[in-house]
């Protein structure tokens, strides 16, 4: 029996561009950006100063998750398009998250308690952790309290995933959920994924790590480039095997490791060419008319990402339009294949590839068939769209338009 | 259910307070409890003293056992074929310590107070640069992943229990739909991690029966037969009948776990399709237990069925894969041809597992 086909019957978002899908597309491909100098908290003295935020106030201002903060309204409003009459037992929940974070008072209050010097006492920690966890507030830590409550609003009665794949998270999130409609474990799937890494606590850890723009920009491909600007928002779409009025079907899906280094790409790019590879021949496609890259704007990565992506494509990318959402948004980590997914849907359906922001110069070792400036009309039948994640996980996943 | 093709297990590796290995780890389970912490033997202990700076200890623990499993299935006589192997791990939230957040908060207070800004001038300084390392939950799988050189599909499923048996489940699939013709799966844990294990305090988890402990066990799979330890004939993972909507800690009572028309019961209806001739549990609390041994007691002709939990400890998402690796023992090493592994997890998900003599 052949798999099942997998639709897109409805898509959302809440981005720093917008509080929906259409409203953040309409700013993107004029070519708008959200970088901007962090707001909310005092950053002097940090490795990276800017980012990518949600004005206040949220859009569900009464949650004290974040991640559901800005997930929860993109999920309902991707459900509400997707006008589905599913039953319960047959709708999954596939989102990408990582750990929520108490605040940095939080955990002063914390550490202050368990001794409160450097050194921190487990013995008095242990002693005292019924007291000490109240503030923490689980639902708020839980990778799984993000998808646990969606399930729960929607009545969701069938599998329920968390995967925490890093960068790579919501990618492997709608490739988790393409393969369960396909087969047969669901019919419908909410998927979809969430970044909210705009705090101290991130953006102490990346910048440490020089991950982060000491420039303050996010310029994919751009000659400039020296790291990536961290942003926030929530992606949302769901799949499923009934087309109805779907103009949209997920065709492919590839995962590999590069098995290489936990933050630096494998400079051959053998992972990344196997992950697009794989998702290619799952659709059976052996080019596309646009590439959603990952493109964080870090030296190496869009150096090896362009490379691996000429290994792929060879001449037929010419013909194709490659850009990144990275450079108007920032780095949604574990909601950036998701975000990226919504780009390339957009792409298909609307007839306008988005640009990368911030690119203005391009670097020749990522020579590539740039979006610049302004959204650009074309006839888009099938598209690419690219996680690479810290650690070293690759997921591509393939769209095209139905037939 | 069942998978459209033979999924087999070529070698099955547990890193638990008993020790390393896999062969004998069912007996140890039978005999008494585990020690709560792994005690490494330096010749075992995973990449160098440099690598070990990055890794939180489930993922020490997880590249040990990947290693060890990769070995003994002899998935690693030839580096570069590694590269298609695929990797599916259950990953737990005990990432990072709170040790390591203790200096950066001192050197951030004035008056007693967090600062951000002194954070921003001092704390910084004081930070560990790899602490974002060890907050990620995917680098339980990619550390041992990127010391062994694995290539191959992969997945990374936030666990308490229910997320490994979903990412064996994953890797049998991915077997099944040629997407990788070997793959390592199992899980890693440290419920000894300061959050976790205030977590466990403060929802009363400690009073349940549960001891917090840590382990890793991984599991290497491949659809060739030949030379391999068991089968890995059926699954499932049967969702709670509603979601709770917060991940509070569940307390199973037997009232709502009663058959027929219950999650226990969709679980047990895989081993009521299969004579079993032993099985294994793993339950978060005494009584969801004991109600767990109950029912798998009545699908047992002769034998009781083995409490996991009881005797390693809670180690969340290493569970269900120390479970398996007693359950591929139980037949590797005792004869046994048809073993389950019932395990009911915090999240509220019940599973099954079947084994089967090759």
């Amino acid at each position: 029996m052949a798999p099942r086909p997998v639709y897109i019957r409805g898509v959302a978002a809440v981005t720093p561009l917008g509080r929906s899908w259409a409203e953040s597309a309409a700013a993107l491909s004029d070519g708008a950006t959200a970088i901007r100098a962090v707001r909310g908290c005092d950053v002097a003295g940090y490795p990276c100063t800017v980012a990518a935020q949600i004005s206040e106030p949220l859009p569900d201002p009464d949650e004290p998750d974040r991640r559901l903060a800005l997930l929860r309204p993109a999920a309902e409003a991707a459900w509400r398009e997707a006008q589905l009459d599913v039953a319960s037992q047959r709708l999954g929940v596939f989102i990408g998250a990582e750990s929520g974070r108490a605040s940095l008072s939080t955990l002063s209050r914390l550490v202050r308690a368990a001794g409160g010097g450097a050194t921190f006492d487990h013995a008095r920690f242990g002693l005292e952790a019924r007291a000490l966890c109240q503030p923490l507030v689980p639902l708020m830590m839980s990778p799984a309290a993000v998808a646990q409550q969606l399930a729960a609003g929607l009545a969701a009665a069938g599998p329920v995933r968390t995967v925490s794949l890093a960068c790579a998270s919501s990618a492997a999130a709608v490739a988790e959920a393409a393969r369960a409609i396909r087969l047969g474990l669901c019919d419908a799937a909410l998927c979809g994924g969430v970044g909210a890494d705009v705090e101290p606590l991130m953006l102490a850890g990346f910048g440490k790590l020089g991950a982060l723009s000491l420039r303050g920009l996010s310029c994919p491909f751009d000659s400039r480039r020296d790291g990536f600007v961290v942003g926030e928002g929530a992606a949302a779409l769901v799949l499923s095997a009934e087309r109805g009025p779907a103009l949209v079907e997920l065709c492919g899906a590839g995962r590999s490791l590069d098995g290489h280094h936990l933050t630096a790409p494998d400079p051959e790019g053998s992972g990344a060419r196997l992950a697009m590879q794989t998702a290619l021949s799952q659709a059976g496609l052996s080019a596309v008319d646009y590439v959603q890259a990952h493109g964080t704007s870090t030296p190496h990565n869009d150096a090896v990402e362009a490379q691996a992506l000429r290994a792929v494509f060879g001449s037929a990318l010419d013909h194709a339009l490659v850009s990144s959402v990275k450079g108007a948004l920032g780095h949604w980590v574990a909601g950036a294949g998701a975000l990226g997914l919504l780009c390339a849907y957009h792409a298909l359906v609307e007839g306008v590839v988005l640009p990368t922001a911030g690119l203005e110069t391009p670097d020749p070792a990522c020579a590539l068939p740039h979006v610049m400036g302004r959204g650009r009309r074309a006839r888009v039948e099938s598209a690419l769209v690219n996680s690479f994640a810290f650690g070293g996980a690759n997921c591509s996943l393939v769209l095209r338009r139905c037939a | 259910m069942r998978f459209p093709r033979d999924v087999y297990l070529h070698a099955a590796e547990a890193v638990t307070g008993y020790g390393l290995g896999g062969p004998g780890l069912a007996a140890r389970l039978r005999a008494g409890p585990a020690a709560p912490t792994v005690t490494i033997p330096e010749s075992e202990d995973a990449g160098d003293g440099r690598q070990r700076k990055l890794m939180s200890q489930a993922a020490r623990l997880a590249a040990i056992a990947m290693r060890r499993a990769l070995a003994a299935a002899r998935f690693t006589t030839d580096r570069t074929d590694l590269a298609e192997v695929g990797a599916y791990f259950g990953v737990g939230a005990s990432g990072g310590t709170l040790t390591e957040l203790s200096s950066l908060t001192a050197a951030s207070r004035i008056d007693d107070r967090f600062d951000l800004r002194r954070f921003g001038e001092q704390g910084l300084q004081a930070c560990n640069p790899l602490l974002a390392f060890r907050l990620m939950n995917n680098f339980s799988l990619c550390h041992g992943s990127i010391l062994a050189g694995l290539g191959g599909p992969n997945g990374a499923w936030f666990s308490r229990g229910g997320g490994t048996v979903t990412a064996i489940m994953e890797a049998a699939w991915a077997l099944c739909e040629g997407e990788c013709e070997r793959a390592i799966t199992g899980g890693s844990d440290c419920a000894h991690s300061a959050l976790t294990l205030a977590e466990l305090r403060r929802a009363g988890a400690l009073e349940l029966g549960v001891g917090p402990a840590e382990a890793a066990a991984a599991v290497a799979l491949s659809t060739v037969g030949e030379g391999a330890l068991a089968r890995l004939c059926a699954a499932t993972l049967v969702p709670p009948p509603q979601r709770p909507g917060s991940v509070e800690l569940a307390t199973l009572l037997p009232a709502t776990l009663a058959p027929p028309d219950d999650q226990l019961a969709a679980a047990l209806s895989l081993s009521a399709q299969h004579e079993l001739d032993a099985a294994l549990f793993l339950g978060w609390s005494t009584q969801a237990r004991a109600t767990l041994r109950s029912a798998l007691s009545e699908q047992l002709q002769h034998a009781e069925p083995i409490d996991v939990t009881a005797s390693l400890g809670e180690t969340l998402a290493a569970g269900p894969a120390v479970g398996l690796v007693a359950a591929a023992d139980l037949i590797a090493s005792e004869g046994r041809r048809r073993v389950a592994l019932l395990s009911a997890s915090i999240d509220g998900d019940i599973s099954m597992l079947i084994l089967e003599a090759p």
